[in-house]
């Protein structure tokens, strides 16, 4: 071609290729606008905005202008956080983000949880394959393939910690791994409160009920979590394996990856752990699992209220007991020699053969049995007494080993250990109470209202251990109508360990912190009273105890010395108990008040009682206790 | 060579578990790719302990969202087989010993699936663990230590 038309040909040339390639560019970008539109006005017809999911997927709760999360990256709409209908359309322009070389900052990565609810509501475009193809991270993860099912958690009460006193929850992802199949790598999620080391008990309070904590969701194996509530703590738990399906199991795990990590104020009484754990089920499931009209979320409402969810979410629910249980199980195995030689050993602190020299004289099986016992008993006290080794507990976990080591394996013997039901199963835990009363000088009634009751009437997860917050009793006769006495708090710990060794027996304690009315002076007493002593089982079932310790009272005689002594029976049907208490005053006053009280559970959460009281004249009772 | 401070990594509890076998790659990689040198944990007096302590408390690999990870040169590859492997026998260091001395118990099996071994491992770990036990210096030795002796035990068994 002669140069002179090829210098002509050639700034046409161009000029075509700019003008081919802004004519694709803006086709494209045209034709994306469309979608989008198509999108937009699909979503309005359809009223996705106002969706229950879609308002979940925000977390909002129900009749709240505002997203419980404060974490402005899960929102795309500077208002999204506050306005659900702009915060779906800026989730759909968001879809059609251009890809870069960091695909796992895409939206579609980032929340795949959102876009496969959005994708089954709007049918995004190539979804599925952009998902499968360009995120990268999500599939190395790869929970979303290998969860088998979803269980829910429930962990016992721990009155060791005023925050775990009613106990806890997490989820369990129950993987299909080819090569793991312990449950001891299923993955974990636990909802917590980000609280900074050695803060203060006052902090700790302050901030925990008045929302001053950051929470989120965290991800650990699950023998992390078995460490810390089983073997650390001692806590039970119950295992509740949901009945999702494959589809519910597939948003649930995207959604994780959507929220894990994202910062939400924490609530210690309502927007805790269970509360959140609930929310989650819900968005997959359409159950309605988050609701109490109460000021607050217990774990266990969270499984009360999926027990009566329509929707019959559970599969199945397994008792998982502690270390602690387990142990004293092992021991059960063991006759009463050998468990003299284990108690000897610690009592004596003697590694020396003419203690040790016992285990030596059993024959081989029973000296494997008692060795393992040894063992496992070794690594509970270690435990309990926050790993604090001296010289002597050092050898002797090499001595143990040692010997161990040299004789066959052999599986660990242990008796069996009673299941025990979910606490979720007892009755729940506020109640209102209605009696009738008489004494020799008057009759009338009682009103008994209490926010949280587990005490020895009821059934309930403290195994015989009490536990009441705010339990008021108003008396109306024909001598006065008044607020009679109230417990700010009340917790016990006096039922005996189960346990065959005596070193096992622990402390009771008691304490007690309220106020009642003083009937001849017409007005109130606030009082504390913390007491200790010891407990004994005397048969199946029953233990009696006997606590001392001071009452301090805020008029005179400001402090007493009180002794109570009594005894509690418990059956799965009822329970019966009784104790008679003693009050020394400092200005030489003495005074008594015995009580025995029977009570039955006609249905869950229906409670039938008779009382006798006696505190200078003597009383009885009649009436029925209703929990909700 | 199992060095101390390579050992903080361990204590992440990774996430993700790779289905290769588990010693394929030195602790070393495994630190410096997880992007872990940048936690040091306060109030420690030993440095190579104060990593070991800010892993253990500080890092919990959520899902891949952990803020680690944005500093790892390679973070989806980080975080498999060995350290899951060493972060385990670290957290479940008690009731390990409890198996291997009865040469029964989940955690036990759990070490030997992560191990992927075969039949003989529970005999050689208690045979070899005998060794180790028996040793004039076990009963000083830290938590730490004895984690350590026993993953270099596990991963030399195969």
């Amino acid at each position: 071609m002669p140069t002179r038309l090829l210098k002509l040909k050639f700034p046409a040339l161009i000029s075509l290729y700019f003008l081919v390639l802004f004519s694709s560019i803006h086709s494209n970008a045209s034709e994306q606008f469309s979608e989008i539109l198509k999108l937009k006005q699909s979503a309005a017809e359809k009223n996705l905005a106002r969706q229950l999911t879609w308002s979940r997927l925000l977390y909002f709760r129900e009749g709240a202008k505002q997203s419980d999360l404060i974490d402005a990256g899960y929102f795309f709409h500077l208002e999204g956080n506050k306005d659900k209908q702009k915060e779906l359309f800026a989730s759909i322009e968001a879809y059609f983000s251009p890809w870069t070389d960091k695909p796992d900052e895409h939206p579609i990565c980032k929340f795949p949880g959102r876009y496969f609810w959005l994708n089954k509501q709007l049918e995004l475009p190539d979804f599925e394959n952009l998902l499968e193809k360009k995120c990268k991270r999500i599939h190395v993860w790869g929970f979303q393939e290998k969860t088998q099912s979803v269980s829910l958690m429930l962990v016992s009460g721990y009155l060791g910690n005023p925050a775990s006193s009613f106990g806890h929850s997490f989820l369990k992802l129950n993987l299909n791994e080819s090569s793991i199949h312990t449950s001891l790598f299923d993955k974990s999620l636990n909802y917590g409160a980000a609280v900074p080391p050695n803060e203060s008990i006052v902090r700790y309070v302050v901030l925990g009920i008045t929302g001053g904590y950051r929470g989120r969701f965290t991800g650990e194996y699950f023998f992390t979590q078995d460490r810390v509530y089983s073997r650390t703590e001692f806590r039970d738990m119950w295992e509740y394996e949901l009945k999702l399906d494959e589809e519910q199991l597939r948003f649930l795990t995207l959604h994780l990856w959507d929220i894990t990590g994202r910062e939400f104020q924490y609530f210690f009484f309502d927007r805790n752990c269970a509360f959140r754990i609930a929310q989650l089920v819900e968005l997959v499931s359409d159950s309605d699992l988050s609701a109490d009209p109460r000021p607050w979320y217990l774990p266990e409402t969270l499984f009360q209220n999926l027990d009566m969810s329509q929707t019959n979410l559970i599969k199945e629910i397994s008792f998982v007991p502690s270390s602690q249980r387990e142990l004293y199980a092992q021991l059960e195995s063991l006759n009463n020699q050998e468990l003299e030689i284990i108690e000897r050993i610690h009592k004596t602190k003697s590694l020396e053969d003419e203690v040790w020299g016992s285990i030596a004289e059993l024959d081989a099986d029973r000296q494997i049995d008692v060795l393992d016992a040894l063992l496992a008993y070794h690594k509970y006290l270690l435990i309990a007494s926050g790993n604090k080794q001296d010289d002597f507990m050092r050898q002797l976990e090499q001595k143990i080993l040692i010997t161990r080591l040299a004789l066959p394996a052999k599986p660990r013997q242990q008796g069996s250990i009673d299941e025990l039901i979910s606490p979720a199963k007892g009755n729940k835990a506020s109640v209102i109470g209605l009696a009738g009363f008489h004494n020799r000088d008057e009759s009338g009634s009682l009103v008994n209202i209490a926010a949280y009751k587990k005490d020895f009437t009821n059934k309930n997860s403290l195994e015989g251990n009490e536990l009441v917050l705010l339990d008021f009793t108003f008396r109306d006769s024909e001598l006065y109508t008044a607020l009679e006495h109230v417990d700010l708090i009340k917790a016990s710990n006096i039922k005996p360990s189960s346990s065959y060794l005596s070193s096992e027996r622990k402390w009771a304690w008691q304490i007690n912190l309220g106020a009642e009315r003083d009937v001849l002076e017409e007005d109130y007493v606030a009082y504390f009273k913390a007491s200790m002593g010891k407990s004994f089982y005397v048969a199946n079932n029953l233990f009696i105890y006997g606590l001392v310790g001071p009452q301090l009272n805020h008029v005179e005689p400001v402090a007493d010395a009180t002794l109570k002594t009594g005894f509690v029976y418990l059956h799965p049907q009822f329970t019966f108990s009784g104790f008679n208490e003693q009050y020394w005053s400092e200005d030489g006053g003495h005074y008594k008040l015995a009580e025995g009280n029977i009570s039955y559970f006609l249905k869950k959460d229906i409670n039938v009682f008779l009382k006798l009281r006696d505190i200078e004249i003597t009383e009885a009772q009649a009436g029925l206790s209703f929990y909700f | 060579m199992f060095k101390k401070s390579l050992i903080a990594l361990a204590f992440a509890a990774p996430v993700l578990f790779s289905q290769q076998g588990f010693a394929e790659r030195d602790l070393g990689q495994i630190y410096s790719e997880c992007g872990l040198g940048g936690i040091i944990a306060k109030n420690t007096q030993d440095e190579s302990t104060a990593k070991v302590l800010a892993i253990v408390t500080n890092v919990t690999w959520d899902f891949g969202t952990t803020a680690v990870i944005s500093e790892a040169s390679s973070p989806d590859s980080c975080a498999r087989g060995s350290a899951a492997v060493a972060a385990f026998i670290y957290q479940s260091y008690d009731a390990l010993e409890k198996d291997i001395a009865s040469g029964h118990g989940e955690h036990l099996a759990t070490l030997k699936e992560l191990n992927q071994s075969g039949e003989g491992f529970e005999t050689s770990l208690r045979s070899e663990f005998a060794k180790q036990v028996a040793s004039a210096d076990y009963s000083e030795k830290t938590h730490f230590e004895k984690t350590e002796d026993l993953f270099n035990l596990v991963t030399a068994i195969n």
